[in-house]
């Protein structure tokens, strides 16, 4: 199937580590121009050096903290310079500490607000203006089944992203006059397959979290999926190749968990 | 600090399995498409095909499959137009023998056969209730129970419901279709949930108001055009070859990791459930 991703002008955020690096990938191996927009640069060089040998017609890496509005301009802007335009925007950038809720520092809490909700809220508003005069674009979400489901320890995680899923409905219909489609991809738990993949600011660098990592826990976790295992970070690839290119041209608004068949809904 | 171990890869995924012509690819597959006489059916098997399956073109009128399967061949795929009627329980069984005599062992259900009713609900009679619970919603579990066996024994199976918006907007005079279509999505989920150990993945396509005959008709009318559009955020209606290239990616192990998810290709406009 002809996804005609060839020459399109692609950022991924948090494009350097596990899913967005599957994912800058996955764009490079279509031939498209990949954006890595990143905070960690180092990462970022690494997963843009495999890019090019995947077949990227580009792959750049812009310093881009997603919190920040100035950053987050800047990238943009830099993007529409040197491509000539933005044709889709994957907001893959996501963090959570495996924490209960009360016993989470109100530190924690706000990291996760910034990077998961403000960070896609910013991108997102920052590549509309140029999307909405050219008519056209695609923007695809990373949420999680925490968004959908109530999880364990992953209160806030999950309020982040069902906003995240509630915010794409909204502009689905805002801006679906203007050819531009929005939808959500909900991986369920998904791990990288190796040190290399991630960086030391991804959340799979943090202490707490490599309690996710042992057999007995990846065993219980692979046991609530239909599937019986745990994601692989290519295993949203499909999904998000398919939902920003053409062939998903009457798509918008949607959430689609790629996760096993952990979530059904 | 401990290292993370390594997620098993699926089966047969090395790297290369991640470029993406073999990723939405469906070479070597063998697939059966009921109501693939005209309209969306006859896309998705039609795109099927392009994207490398053998295709079984099921449907009650015989010159529209032989049309479809002709079609096919004419662009160099492999077809078979295999004459059914989804409400025979001893059809079904028939017809997925022969299909896989024809084309061998089949990988791949798209259950799309199926009629609408647009009838005030007090005048809607018992025949009728039931031909469209037939035809919408027992027809698509027959299908898939005839199929699943083999698909167990070789590990490896996509089955695709075709639902419809319907199935979530309440819409009048539609009760038996809406009924149906919603059914649809719980039937998807269940058999996605029970058969998922055996490799077997179950989605369900649903459409909102796509270019076939019945909106073509519709949309003639200016003022009924208008009245469509305006509840579609993306101010047009989906034209077959969406709803076919859904149907590839689903069918396709670009899909692997997907089942039990119902997708609206509908232009935004069930967005405010």
């Amino acid at each position: 199937m002809e996804l005609n991703l060839k020459g399109k002008s692609v950022i991924v955020t948090g494009g350097g580590s596990n899913i967005g690096r599957a994912i800058s990938l996955a764009f490079a191996r279509e031939g498209a121009h990949v954006t890595i927009a990143e905070i960690d640069t180092g990462q970022g060089e690494k997963t843009a050096a495999e890019a090019r040998k995947a077949g990227a017609a580009s792959a750049v890496v812009a310093s881009t903290d997603v919190t920040k509005w100035d950053s987050v301009q800047a990238t943009v802007r830099e993007v529409e310079a040197r491509t000539g335009r933005v044709d889709v925007l994957v907001n893959n950038v996501g963090w959570t500490l495996d924490r209960l809720f009360v016993e989470k520092e109100r530190t924690e809490w706000e990291k996760e607000v910034q990077l998961n909700l403000w960070g896609m809220i910013n991108c997102t508003r920052a590549v509309l203006d140029g999307m909405i005069a050219r008519k056209g674009g695609a923007i695809v979400s990373m949420g999680s089944d925490a968004g959908r489901m109530g999880e364990f320890r992953e209160a806030v995680y999950g309020a982040c992203k069902a906003g995240v899923i509630a915010l794409t409905k909204s502009l689905a219909r805002e801006v679906g006059r203007h050819g531009i489609r929005l939808n959500v991809v909900c991986p369920g738990m998904t791990m990288p397959s190796s040190e290399e993949e991630f960086g030391g600011l991804s959340m799979w660098a943090a202490e707490v979290n490599r309690a996710w990592g042992t057999p007995e826990m990846q065993a219980r976790i692979a046991k609530a999926y239909p599937l019986r295992r745990i994601g692989k970070p290519e295993d949203v690839t499909g999904a998000v190749l398919f939902l920003a290119s053409d062939a998903a041209g009457f798509i918008t608004g949607q959430t689609l968990s790629v996760s096993g068949g952990y979530t059904m809904m | 600090m401990p290292p993370l171990p390594l997620p098993r890869r699926g089966r047969g995924q090395g790297e290369e399995g991640w470029a993406t012509e073999r990723l939405f690819s469906l070479e070597g597959r063998t697939a059966f498409v009921t109501g693939a006489s005209r309209g969306l059916g006859r896309a998705i098997a039609l795109a099927l095909a392009e994207a490398g399956a053998a295709v079984a073109c099921a449907a009650r009128a015989r010159e529209q499959i032989a049309s479809a399967a002709a079609a096919i061949e004419a662009a160099g795929g492999r077809a078979q137009a295999i004459p059914l009627d989804v409400t025979s329980a001893e059809g079904i069984r028939a017809a997925m023998t022969e299909a896989e005599h024809a084309l061998g062992p089949i990988d791949i259900l798209v259950n799309n056969a199926g009629v609408t009713l647009d009838k005030p609900s007090l005048e809607v009679t018992d025949e009728e209730w039931d031909a469209v619970l037939v035809t919408n919603l027992t027809s698509m579990f027959r299908c898939a129970r005839a199929v699943a066996p083999g698909m167990i024994d070789r590990k490896r199976g996509k089955i695709i419901n075709v639902g419809s918006m319907y199935g979530v907007l309440g819409v009048p005079r539609y009760a038996a279709y809406c009924a149906t279509k919603a059914a649809v999505e719980g039937l998807t989920r269940s058999l996605a949930a029970e058969w998922a150990r055996h490799g077997i993945q179950v989605n369900c396509l649903a459409p909102g108001y796509m270019n076939t005959d019945i909106p073509r008709v519709a949309m003639a009318d200016p003022k009924t055009r208008e009245r469509f559009l305006s509840k579609i955020p993306a101010r047009r209606i989906g034209e077959p070859a969406e709803a076919a290239a859904l149907a590839v990616y689903m069918a396709s192990s670009a899909a692997d990791f997907l089942t039990g998810q119902t997708i609206y290709l509908d232009g935004g406009q069930t967005t405010a459930w």
